[in-house]
C-alpha cells in the first residue's frame, strides 16, 4: 500500500473542518457551499486512488510509453476551435468538432499500437 | 525517404514529445515570451503614468492593466510554477516517466492556444479584453464590454486554466502513486511536498474558476444568469475561490525551491522536514477558506470567518520561515546566486506577507482597498516573492537542465538590479496607497502630488527590465560558451542530482537506496563515516 490516498483524505477532512467551522458564522448559502464541494471532491478522489493502491498491491503491470503524440496536439487544437466557436459561430464549432475528431482518432491508433506492443512483450 | 522522414520526426518530437522533461522546457518557454510581452505591457502603463496620463488613452490603458495582470497570472507566473514541477517532480521521485505523458503534453497547447486566444484581441475591432484580471461582472458582461475581444479572453482563460489543472492532475498523481521503492511520502524531498498541495489547490479550486467564466459567457450571450448585486457576488465568491489560492499556487513552489537552495548551500539537512510537511498542508487547506477577504467592503459574506481565516495564516507560514532560517543557522553557507536570489525571497516576501496581515483586517481593509497599497502588497509576494524564488531555482536548475553552469558574476549583476529595480517600483506604491491613490487610472490630477513618486517608480520599473537583459545575456553567453556542469556542481541532497545533466530519456540508469528525503546527503555521510 503506498498510502496516496491518505493525503487526499486528510486534506479533504481539513477542507470540511473550516468549512464546517464556518457555522458558527452564519455563511451565506455561496460561502458554505463551495469549499464543502471542494472537500467532498477530494475526498472522493482519495477514496478512488484508494481502491486503485489496493488493486495494484496486487499486482505491478508494465507500462507502455508514447514517445510523441501528434494526435494529442490536434486534439486540442480541435477542441480549442471548438470553443472558441461558441462565441464565434456554429462553423467554427463544426471545424473544430471535425479537427477534434482526427485527433480523438490519433490518439485511439495509439491507444491500439500501446496495447499490442504490451502484448508482445507479455508473450516473451 | 530517410532523409525526408527525419526532419518530420524531429519536428513531432519538438511540438509533441510526451517526454516532462521537454513539456515542461517548452512550456517555461512559452512562459517567459509571455512575460516579456507582459512586462512591456507593465513598462507602457509606467510610462503613462510617468508621463502624467499622457501616452494612451483610459480605454487602452484599461486593455494594458487587463492583459498584463491576466498575462502574469495565467500564462506566466502559474504555467512556470507547475512546469517547473512537471520537470523535477519524476525526477525527484525517482519516477522513469510523468503519469499521463499525453495528458501533460495537451496542457502545453491548451496554455499555448489560450494564450494566443487572450492576446487576439489586440487584433479585433473593439481591442483586447478591458475588464480586469478578474473580469468581474457586471463590467465584463454584453452592455459593458462589448466586442469579441472579451470573449477571447474568457475562451482564452478557460483553455489555460483547464491545461493547468491537467498538469496538476499529473503531478499529483506522480508524487502520490509513481514513487521509486523506497521513497515513501515522508521522505520526498521538500519541492515535491510544495508542489503536492500547489496542485492539490489547482485541481479542487481551478474548477471554480471555469464555473464563473462558464456562467460569465452564458450571461453574456442569454442574460438571466448572473442577475443584479446577488448575481455579482456570486460571480466574486466562485472567483476568488480560485483567485486567492491562485496566490499560493504561485508561491508554494519557489517555497520549495527557496527551501531546497537553503538546504544545499547551508550544506545542511533541511530543518523541521515533519512540521514544515503539516504547516505545507495546513497552509493550503487555509489558503482554500480565505477567499472572501477580497470582497470585505462587500459586507455581504461573514468578515469575521473570514478574516480569523486570513490572520491565521500567519502560524503555518511562521513555522515554515522558522524552517528555512533554522537550516541556515550554523550552515556552511556559500553565496552563489541561487542563494542570494533565496535569500532575496525570504526578506522581500516578508514584506508582501505583512502587509498581507494589514489587509487581513476588515477595518484597515474598507481604507486601503482598490489603492496602490494592495498593488504593492501583491507584487511584493507574487514580484519580490515568488519570481525571486524562480530565480533561485532557475540558477539551481539550470545546469542540470542544460548540463551547463550559468554565469556567476553576470548572475550576481541579475540580483544586484532586480533588488533594486523591485524596492524601487513597488515600496513607494505603499507609500501611494496610503495617501490614497487609487488603481486602475490613467491619468491622475497634478494637485496630488504623486507625480514624484510615480516618475520614481517608472525608473525603478526600467531597471527591472535592464535585470531581465542581462538574465537573457546571461543564457546566451553560458549557452554558446559552455562551462561543463557534470552531474552534482552543488553538492545537492535529493534524487535528481544522481542522474546525468540533462537526464537521459527515462530519467535514471540506477537509483542510489532512499533512506531518507535527502538520499545523496545521506550516501555522502556515509562515506565520511566510511572514511573516518
Amino acid at each position: 500500500m503506498r498510502r496516496a490516498a491518505i493525503v487526499l483524505l486528510a486534506w479533504g477532512l481539513w477542507l470540511g473542518v473550516l468549512t464546517g467551522a464556518q457555522a458558527a458564522f452564519a455563511p451565506k448559502l455561496i460561502q458554505f457551499s463551495i469549499p464543502a464541494v471542494a472537500g467532498a471532491a477530494c475526498l472522493a478522489a482519495g477514496l478512488v486512488v484508494w481502491a486503485l493502491d489496493a488493486c495494484q498491491a496486487r499486482g505491478e503491470r508494465p507500462r507502455a510509453i508514447t514517445d510523441s503524440s501528434i494526435a494529442t496536439v490536434t486534439l486540442v487544437f480541435g477542441l480549442a476551435l471548438a470553443l472558441l466557436g461558441a462565441g464565434f459561430g456554429l462553423w467554427l464549432i463544426l471545424i473544430g468538432a471535425g479537427v477534434f475528431a482526427l485527433g480523438l482518432g490519433g490518439v485511439m491508433r495509439e491507444q491500439r499500437a500501446r496495447s499490442r506492443t504490451l502484448r508482445r512483450e507479455g508473450s516473451r | 525517404m530517410n532523409a525526408v522522414a527525419v526532419p518530420a520526426r524531429a519536428a513531432s518530437r519538438t511540438l509533441a514529445s510526451t517526454d516532462h522533461k521537454r513539456i515542461a522546457s517548452a512550456a517555461c518557454m512559452v512562459a517567459f515570451l509571455f512575460f516579456l510581452a507582459g512586462g512591456l505591457l507593465a513598462l507602457l502603463m509606467r510610462s503613462q503614468l510617468a508621463a502624467d496620463g499622457g501616452v494612451v488613452s483610459q480605454q487602452t490603458y484599461n486593455e494594458l492593466f487587463t492583459m498584463h495582470g491576466s498575462t502574469m497570472v495565467y500564462l506566466v507566473i502559474v504555467p512556470v510554477a507547475l512546469a517547473v514541477g512537471l520537470y523535477f517532480v519524476p525526477l525527484q521521485v525517482g519516477a522513469a516517466e510523468i503519469a499521463g505523458p499525453r495528458v501533460a503534453l495537451a496542457g502545453l497547447w491548451m496554455l499555448v492556444c489560450g494564450g494566443m486566444a487572450m492576446w487576439s484581441g489586440f487584433l479585433t475591432s473593439g481591442g483586447a479584453a478591458a475588464a480586469s484580471w478578474w473580469g468581474f461582472d457586471p463590467l465584463s458582461d454584453s452592455i459593458h464590454s462589448p466586442g469579441s475581444g472579451m470573449e477571447l479572453w474568457i475562451f482564452g482563460v478557460m483553455l489555460a486554466t483547464l491545461g493547468q489543472i491537467l498538469w496538476a492532475g499529473c503531478i499529483l498523481s506522480t508524487a502520490l502513486r509513481r514513487r521509486a521503492p523506497g521513497m515513501t511520502l515522508m521522505r520526498m524531498p521538500v519541492f515535491t511536498w510544495t508542489m503536492v498541495v500547489t496542485c492539490l489547490m489547482v485541481v479542487f479550486g481551478f474548477p471554480a474558476l471555469l464555473l464563473a467564466l462558464g456562467l460569465l459567457w452564458a450571461q453574456r450571450h442569454f442574460g438571466g444568469v448572473l442577475v443584479g448585486g446577488a448575481g455579482a457576488v456570486d460571480y466574486q465568491a466562485l472567483f476568488w475561490f480560485y483567485g486567492h489560492p491562485v496566490v499560493y499556487v504561485m508561491f508554494f513552489p519557489f517555497v520549495g525551491m527557496v527551501g531546497e537552495v537553503l538546504a544545499t548551500f547551508s550544506s545542511r539537512r533541511f530543518f523541521g522536514y515533519s512540521a514544515f510537511v503539516v504547516a505545507l498542508l495546513a497552509f493550503a487547506g487555509l489558503s482554500m477558506t480565505v477567499w472572501a477577504h477580497h470582497m470585505f467592503t462587500f459586507g455581504v459574506l461573514s468578515n469575521k470567518y473570514f478574516a480569523l481565516t486570513s490572520t491565521a495564516l500567519i502560524v503555518p507560514a511562521g513555522i515554515e520561515y522558522f524552517d528555512f532560517l533554522a537550516t541556515l543557522w550554523r550552515g556552511s553557507l556559500r553565496f552563489t546566486t541561487a542563494f542570494l536570489f533565496a535569500l532575496g525571497f525570504l526578506v522581500q516576501f516578508l514584506v508582501g506577507g505583512l502587509t498581507g496581515v494589514i489587509l487581513a483586517s476588515p477595518p484597515l481593509d474598507y481604507g486601503l482597498n482598490m489603492s496602490y497599497f494592495v498593488v504593492a502588497h501583491f507584487h511584493y509576494t507574487i514580484f519580490a516573492g515568488s519570481a525571486f524564488g524562480l530565480f533561485a531555482g532557475i540558477y539551481y536548475w539550470f545546469p542540470k537542465i542544460t548540463g551547463t553552469m550559468l554565469r556567476e558574476r553576470l548572475g550576481k549583476l541579475h540580483f544586484v538590479l532586480m533588488v533594486l529595480g523591485t524596492n524601487v517600483t513597488f515600496f513607494p506604491m505603499f507609500i501611494l496607497g496610503a495617501e490614497g491613490m487609487t488603481r486602475r487610472i490613467a491619468r491622475y490630477p497634478a494637485s496630488t502630488g504623486w507625480q514624484g513618486l510615480n516618475i520614481l517608480e517608472t525608473a525603478g520599473s526600467a531597471v527591472i527590465a535592464l535585470s531581465v537583459l542581462v538574465f537573457m545575456a546571461n543564457m546566451l553567453v553560458s549557452l554558446r560558451d559552455r562551462h561543463p556542469a557534470g552531474d552534482d556542481p552543488w553538492g545537492a541532497h535529493t534524487l535528481e542530482w544522481a542522474t546525468s545533466s540533462p537526464p537521459p530519456r527515462h530519467n535514471f540508469r540506477a537509483l542510489p537506496a532512499i533512506r531518507s528525503y535527502a538520499p545523496l546527503l545521506d550516501l555522502r555521510e556515509a562515506r565520511e563515516d566510511v572514511n573516518v
